[in-house]
């Protein structure tokens, strides 16, 4: 039984490491914590299940191609109209107008697809398959699959690829970067975009195992912020490791427990990180010495 | 403030001018920093800027790169004006600037800054193995450190990668911002030589330094700038001997 619990709970952690890792491309290359992430999964979920496999009935695969390219082209959108704007701003400024475009996305999303909840089955339907008697549904198996994916990607990129470097100098030295002529704006809108797109994937992972609502995306917002913190804030390979630490821990302590405080589990557990060990399990380390 | 004796005789000029300011002011806010300032550096030229902290130095080369804008003046490339020019048109242009305190991307490693600074020549792989080569034969140190992270070099390794990351961008105008600063008096002479080699390339450099010595042994041509106007101006060995240089810039 515990195999079972894992198993679902390292696919939501894998979801919760997605919102994370959103998090921290944003705050190390803006400074800011962008509190319309869970909102941004809202939305995307609704226009995902709502608009392109309701109403236009895409197949899954250009469904998915369609909901990054329309996300990607809203993160950076906003990037370059509001968040390069709040950067100038005081830190608490930025955050309310963050909060404050989050619900905005919340009420549009209410507005255009109606109160009533969005229910989708998912590429694969319900089915489960039996893995050494642990029962794991497709739909955890290609959140595992995407997210592993992602990741995989996204380390080559940021380790061999001159979009990957850049995007690693703006984030530590804006300045220099520019001066070597790197056009720091557009890579702080493509970081954004980035985010925004795995805020989309989140979205749409998560759309099978709840209903859309608009409240969906807030509390899965605030466990990727929490994920974060846990493995250490603005840390990569901590996001990844928090976001699948937080998922099997919530699972096994709301299966030991009770379910009714799952969600209370994950902000304990933050407290008594944020008490015992504040830098997270895996801190940005910092390099410099003349 | 004015030297006595301001008037050197006429620089000789070797080659076509490649790059001018002619009556530049530019203000940070509502402060301005330089006061119809006026240059000319031609082609493989090697012009030394010397000044105290505050004159304006950092100004003048940011004013060239692009990062300022100048609010009256002209700023010349291979006698074109490029007042509106963004950091990456001039950068693409072939000037580049080596910023002061040598602001190496500290968790990247050696190579990987030498990549970033070769941005603009993204798409030109051969030109791109060609310049990291010139830099490891430069820099052999830069060579066997590789793969060592920017931020754990010793001051004198970060000034050569500075530079070196400078270098692959392909500049035909390399501009300097005190790379001595920080360094032993034997890093500094060691980094002037480098600078010389650097010289013997054909490459046309300016240099802003405190260390006028040092700065001006290497230059064609030298200004002295004072609270942001050019005071004194000549070709450097004859700066380097004027009493007025030697008083207030050399400690002599
Ligand atoms: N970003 C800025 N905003 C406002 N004022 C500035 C800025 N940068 C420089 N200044 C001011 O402009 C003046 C000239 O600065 P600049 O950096 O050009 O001097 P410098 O000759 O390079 O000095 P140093 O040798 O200390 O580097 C100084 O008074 C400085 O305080
Ligand atoms: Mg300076």
């Amino acid at each position: 039984m515990l195999g079972q619990v894992i198993a679902s709970g390292a696919a939501m952690g894998a979801i919760y490491a997605l919102v994370a890792l959103g998090y921290v491309f944003v705050w190390n290359t803006m400074g800011i914590i962008n509190f319309a992430a869970g909102e941004f999964i809202t939305f995307s979920a609704y226009i995902f299940v709502g608009t392109l496999i309701t109403s236009l009935a895409l197949p899954f695969p250009f469904a998915l191609a369609l909901i990054a390219i329309l996300m990607a082209a809203m993160g950076a959108a906003f990037s370059r109209l509001v968040f390069s704007r709040l950067q100038r701003q005081r830190a608490l400024v930025a955050i309310i107008a963050t909060v404050g475009f989050g619900i905005f996305l919340k009420e549009m999303a209410h507005i255009i697809y109606g109160p009533e909840p969005l229910m989708y089955d998912g590429p694969f339907g319900m089915r489960t398959l039996d893995v050494a008697g642990i029962l794991i549904s497709y739909q955890q198996l290609l959140i595992l699959a995407v997210v592993t994916l992602i990741m995989a990607a996204q380390y080559l990129v940021f380790r061999y690829t001159m979009l990957g470097k850049v995007m690693r100098a703006v984030a530590m030295d804006r300045e220099t970067a520019a001066l070597m002529g790197i056009p720091v704006e557009r890579v702080l809108a493509g970081t954004f975009a980035y985010s925004s797109v795995l805020a989309a994937l989140a979205g749409l992972l998560l759309a099978p195992l709840f209903f859309v609502t608009v409240d969906m995306g807030t509390m899965v917002g605030l466990k990727g912020f929490v994920a974060m913190i846990i493995g250490g804030f603005g840390s990569i390979p901590g996001a990844i490791l928090g976001g699948l630490l937080l998922g099997i821990l919530e699972n096994i302590a709301s299966f030991t427990i009770s379910s009714a405080y799952k969600d209370a589990i994950a902000f304990a557990l933050l407290l008594v990180f944020l008490a015992f060990l504040p830098q997270g399990i895996l801190p940005e380390k910092v390099v410099d010495r003349a | 403030m004015l030297a006595p004796g301001a008037s050197l005789p006429q620089r000789s000029q070797a080659g076509q001018t490649v790059l001018e300011l002619a009556g530049v002011d530019a203000f940070y806010g509502k402060a301005q920093i330089l006061f119809d300032l006026s240059l000319t550096v031609g082609q493989g030229e090697v012009v030394t800027v010397i000044g105290a902290n505050g004159a304006g130095k950092s100004t003048t080369l940011n004013v060239i790169i692009g990062k300022v804008k100048p609010a009256a003046g002209e700023v010349r490339l291979d006698g074109r004006p490029v007042n509106d020019a963004s950091v990456e048109a001039i950068v693409s242009k072939g000037v580049t600037c080596v910023p002061q305190r040598r602001r190496i991307f500290s968790a990247l490693t050696v190579r990987e800054n030498l990549d970033v600074g070769g941005y603009v020549r993204r798409h030109d792989k051969a030109a791109l193995k060609a310049g990291l080569e010139e830099c490891y034969e430069l820099f052999p140190v830069l060579a066997k450190k590789a793969n060592s992270l920017g931020g754990v070099l010793s001051g004198g390794e970060q000034q050569m990668l500075a530079i070196a990351r400078g270098l692959m961008a392909g500049p035909r105008v390399l501009l300097l911002d005190e790379p001595s600063m920080g360094l032993s008096p034997k890093l500094t002479v060691e980094m002037f030589e480098d600078i010389r080699r650097i010289a013997q390339t054909g490459r046309t450099i300016v240099i802003v330094e405190q260390n006028a010595y040092a700065a001006l042994s290497v230059a064609d041509y030298g200004y002295v700038l004072e609270n942001g106007r050019v005071s004194l101006s000549g070709p450097a060995e004859e700066l380097i001997e004027d009493d007025y240089v030697r008083q207030t810039y050399l400690g002599a």
